[in-house]
């Protein structure tokens, strides 16, 4: 019974010439839509590729030169693009790209690629996800919220329940006869993604991103599952087929557009972040006064001083084989690096804070989980940008402290003038990006996960138990 | 007589429902969250630019009181070298305050910076000041007026004229109409003038009401032209969508049908368009590459740094003003640093006029195509009307050169010179003041925008107006 109710509804669809222009524009934009995508990647990546090996060759070749001028030239590292871009670009154009890794100090990503986009690049990114996100669920609308609002508008909802037909099963049918004409969209896409992936092998990750990308797909298919319900069971309460339509279309209003942007600016209310002025300002006094305003800069490097004396036994730091200058830079590296990993560890929170509230947000608006599920997957959201900076950082901290450690153990204190061979440059590896694992993503992201969760155990208990839906 | 008593009933029909209502009241909401994130935001940026103005008088009073001292022959005082002096000691921000009407949007201010620290090195070294924010928000953009005005605002017309005739139809009340000794069309014009005359009323009035809860300083020069032109720009739009409204409604389909075209022109035109718009505008006009520049500027500069004396000497040919107070000492160490510096720049200046230019072409290019939408010409309005456009940012960031190139030039003389940074040098430091793009720019611009709003406004609102006389009143 259920599989002939989903026949009759996916005949009638494909009958339906707009079910038709639909899909073709829908696929067609798609497919705009992943091509720029690839297009972006490949240029992008190769730029910034170029970029870093141009970087690690400036670093490799600076020549004979005093550690600690090499560690203040430092280099710029360049955020690699991932493979999954090309289905949602995420947050990529609102990141910086590069930030430039030098002494002292924890310079922020600068950059961001949407400072040299005309200002229409803000009414959204055309990417598949984007399409994903906003038009199909549009799609299922049209398709769908006639499905007993119409039946009863033109009276044969009371025939079939005469006939006998169990409702409930009239509403898996229908929920199956939308999915299966969906398929037309669906079905191409994935294998239009799946394509794009295998044949761009050089993508690197292979299997890593396969399955992210299925769990992509996964998570697409849920949403427009509880799409699909939320649209069947409105139809099947509302009083007639223009109020199921108007109170989608408000559905769909608030779900794609509202809510997203006034949900972002509760969160920020919720958990406001500094002004760059006042961030810089507090590194700046931790690092002169202490961070609990009791150990200044001054008396650390007393104490350095004393400790460094005592450790070697000598009475005067010229009577030390090796040189106090880089002893006391590396201590106040140590230092700066702590006050550091409290302010942008600090900063971070605060922004997985915000979007922690913008996940539970998917509970008004399912979309919202979507969103940072699939950016999460495509390794464009925020995580992963702080994974990257994470990194980086860690790799400045090494390249300062080899150069303190050389410049410490080859000379004597006050010998600014000596220079290192310059061969030694390449001895510090280049910087290689490893991105994050699977499992890593999890945790930011359980919000959006539960809240996926429950809209679909809703979902599947409207689909099981079955709504009765009004006769007349 | 008639018209006071026809637009009457349909007051009274639009009250006695509830829908009307609770849209109003849910713009009204919408207004109210809009404006409050945008004054929030204004609040936010005028509180930085005051603890900055602040760290810089409290260093410069410092430096003053340094200076005194050491006139006085106190030689206990150290003062930095001048060259450390236009480096970071004395240097000052040139800041670009938000305008009168900066509450109602934040548009793309949210991008740019709007305080420069400027200081005698390359304008790379201080032009990159992002704000801190969330990139996910970022992403997700501002819910502010401007955001209300372009996205809701349209949904609002439309639920409110959707089916303005074929509602009329389905209730079977046409037939009555059509008895009556009126002409219909007429009255289906006042009843569109009666619910466009509240839609629009009651924007103009909550955006007025707001604007002046909000503390705008509508004494400012320029506020109440820019209030004007905002309430144009929004009247306008609303036309636009009252005009696509009253097309769609003389093709006589059912309301379903109706809401479901409306829906798609709104989606197309504020949606679908912009989106391949930018598609166009950043795959036919690529920006220009950061990366590459941040490469680019790192190899001249060591170029510059390993020929070392030769750099000098050559930067020295190339600026004889330079050269004529003297070639810098060995150890002048500033005289040396600034020649490399500006050794590089000049070697880079190419590369930044080509970045430059790309950056214009596509601005040239998104300028021509965003004709193709109202939607984005209405915003663009609104943020230029708010000042909050990137022609603004441009604006501020010409005027950031221009000061740059006098405080270098003011401090360059005087470390070439090599002499003690003066009691009198400090008196004439640069200071930076913006000055705010002329009204009759903004109007310009806005008035080009218009124009592109109001010619679909016209042509759809004729043809439907004249198609309603035929087709909409037969019973499809």
């Amino acid at each position: 019974m259920i599989a002939r109710i989903a026949r009759k509804e996916m005949t009638e669809m494909f009958r339906d010439g707009r079910f038709r222009w639909a899909s073709a524009i829908i696929l067609g934009l798609i497919t705009i839509a992943t091509l720029t995508g690839v297009r972006s990647f490949r240029a992008l990546d190769a730029e910034h590729t170029a970029a870093q090996t141009a970087m690690r060759g400036f670093w490799v070749d600076q020549g004979a030169k005093n550690p600690h001028s090499a560690a203040h030239y430092g280099l710029w590292v360049f955020k690699p693009k991932m493979p999954l871009s090309f289905v949602d670009q995420g947050v990529d154009s609102y990141t910086g790209v590069t930030t430039w890794l030098e002494a002292h100090k924890q310079n922020e990503f600068t950059r961001r690629p949407a400072m040299d986009q005309a200002s229409v690049a803000r009414f959204g990114e055309w990417t598949a996800a984007a399409v994903l996100q906003l038009l199909l669920p549009l799609l299922i609308i049209m398709l769908a919220f006639p499905a007993f609002a119409g039946e009863r508008e033109s009276g044969t909802l009371r025939q079939l329940a005469a006939l006998g037909v169990p409702m409930s099963q009239l509403l898996r049918g229908k929920a199956l006869g939308t999915a299966s004409a969906l398929g037309i969209v669906l079905v191409p896409t994935t294998i239009l993604g799946v394509l794009t992936l295998a044949l761009g092998a050089g993508f690197g990750r292979g299997l890593d991103d396969l399955v992210r990308f299925a769990l992509m797909v996964a998570v697409y298919l849920v949403y427009f599952l509880v799409i699909l319900v939320i649209t069947l069971a409105v139809s099947a309460r509302a009083s007639s087929v223009r109020s199921a339509l108007l109170v989608l279309l408000a559905f769909w209003t608030v779900n794609s557009l509202i809510a997203p942007r006034a949900i972002t600016d509760l969160a920020r209310r919720l958990h406001p972040t500094t002004s760059a002025f006042a961030f810089q300002t507090a590194v700046a006094n931790d690092i002169s006064k202490g961070i609990d305003g009791h150990n200044s800069a001054d008396v650390r490097r007393k104490a350095i001083e004393a400790k460094t004396l005592t450790e070697y036994r000598a009475i005067t730091l010229d009577a030390l084989p090796v040189n106090f200058d880089a002893i006391a830079m590396q201590a106040s590296e140590e230092y700066g690096n702590e006050v550091f990993d409290k302010h942008f560890n600090g900063l971070y929170d605060t922004y997985r804070a915000q979007n922690g509230v913008t996940q539970l947000g998917a509970i008004a608006a399912p979309l919202l989980a979507v969103r940072s599920l699939s950016m999460g997957l495509a390794g464009t959201d925020v995580e992963q940008h702080r994974d990257f900076a994470t990194k980086a950082e860690l790799y400045r901290r090494g390249l300062v402290k080899f150069s303190n450690d050389y410049f410490r153990d080859n000379t004597k204190t006050g010998e600014w003038d000596w220079k290192a061979p310059s061969a030694l440059w390449a001895q510090y590896p280049a910087f290689a990006y490893e991105a994050p694992t699977l499992a890593t993503m999890i945790s930011p992201q359980l919000r959006a996960l539960g809240t996926l969760g429950v809209w679909l155990v809703v979902a599947l208990v409207a689909l099981v138990r079955a709504p009765v839906p009004r006769l007349g | 007589m008639k018209i006071s008593r026809l637009a009457r009933f349909e007051w009274r029909l639009l009250a006695g429902d509830r829908t009307p209502w609770l849209l109003a009241l849910f713009f009204g909401a919408v207004l109210c969250y809009g404006a409050w994130n945008g004054l929030s935001w204004a609040r936010f940026q005028r509180e930085t630019i005051a603890s900055v103005t602040q760290e810089e008088t409290t260093r410069l009073e410092r430096l003053s009181a340094q200076l005194q001292r050491r006139a006085d022959g106190d030689t206990t005082v150290t003062v930095p070298p001048v060259g450390a002096l236009g480096a970071a000691a004395a240097v000052r921000y040139a800041v670009m305050p938000p305008g009168p009407l900066a509450s109602m949007t934040v548009g793309s201010s949210d991008l740019f910076p709007y305080y420069a620290k400027v200081s005698l090195r390359s304008k790379q070294t201080f032009i990159v000041n992002d704000e801190i924010e969330n990139p996910h928000n970022l992403l997700a953009g501002r819910f502010d007026l401007a955001f209300a005005m372009v996205f809701v605002y349209p949904l609002l017309i439309l639920a409110l004229t959707y089916n303005l005739v074929s509602a009329e139809r389905e209730q079977g009340t046409m037939a009555l109409l059509l008895s009556q000794p009126v002409v219909p069309r007429n009255v289906l014009l006042l009843k569109l003038a009666v619910r466009a005359t509240l839609v629009l009323g009651l924007t103009v009035l909550c955006t007025t009401v707001v604007v002046a809860a909000t503390g705008v300083a509508l004494t400012a020069p320029g506020a109440l032209a820019r209030l004007a032109l905002w309430l144009g720009v929004v009247l306008a739009y609303g036309a636009f969508w009252i005009a696509a409204a009253v097309a769609v409604n003389a093709m006589g389909r059912s309301s379903a049908t109706n809401a479901l075209a409306l829906l798609g022109v709104w989606l197309a035109v504020v949606v679908i368009v912009p989106s391949l718009v930018a598609v166009v505008v950043t795959t036919r006009y690529p920006a220009p590459s950061r990366v590459a520049l941040t490469t680019e500027l790192r190899h001249v500069s060591d170029q510059a740094a390993a020929q070392g004396d030769t750099a000098v000497s050559q930067f020295l040919a190339d600026h004889p003003e330079m050269a004529q107070l003297g070639a810098p000492s060995s150890r002048n160490a500033w005289g040396r640093t600034i020649a490399l510096q500006e050794r590089a720049e000049d070697a880079m200046r190419p590369r930044y006029a080509a970045f430059n230019a790309a950056l214009f072409a596509q601005r040239e290019a998104a300028d021509r195509l965003r004709v193709l939408s109202p939607a984005i010409l209405v915003q663009d309005a609104l943020h230029d009307v708010a000042g909050r456009s990137v022609d603004r940012y441009r604006h501020y960031d010409a005027q950031v050169d221009t000061f740059h190139r006098g405080w270098q030039q003011f401090f360059f003389r005087r470390v070439f010179a090599e002499a003690a940074f003066s009691r009198q040098d400090f008196a004439e430091l640069p200071a930076f003041q913006y000055e705010d793009e002329s009204t009759a720019l903004v109007v310009g611009r806005v008035g080009r925008a218009l124009f592109f709003v109001l010619l679909p406004t016209v042509l759809l609102g004729v043809w439907g107006f004249r198609r309603m006389r035929v087709v909409a009143l037969l019973d499809r």
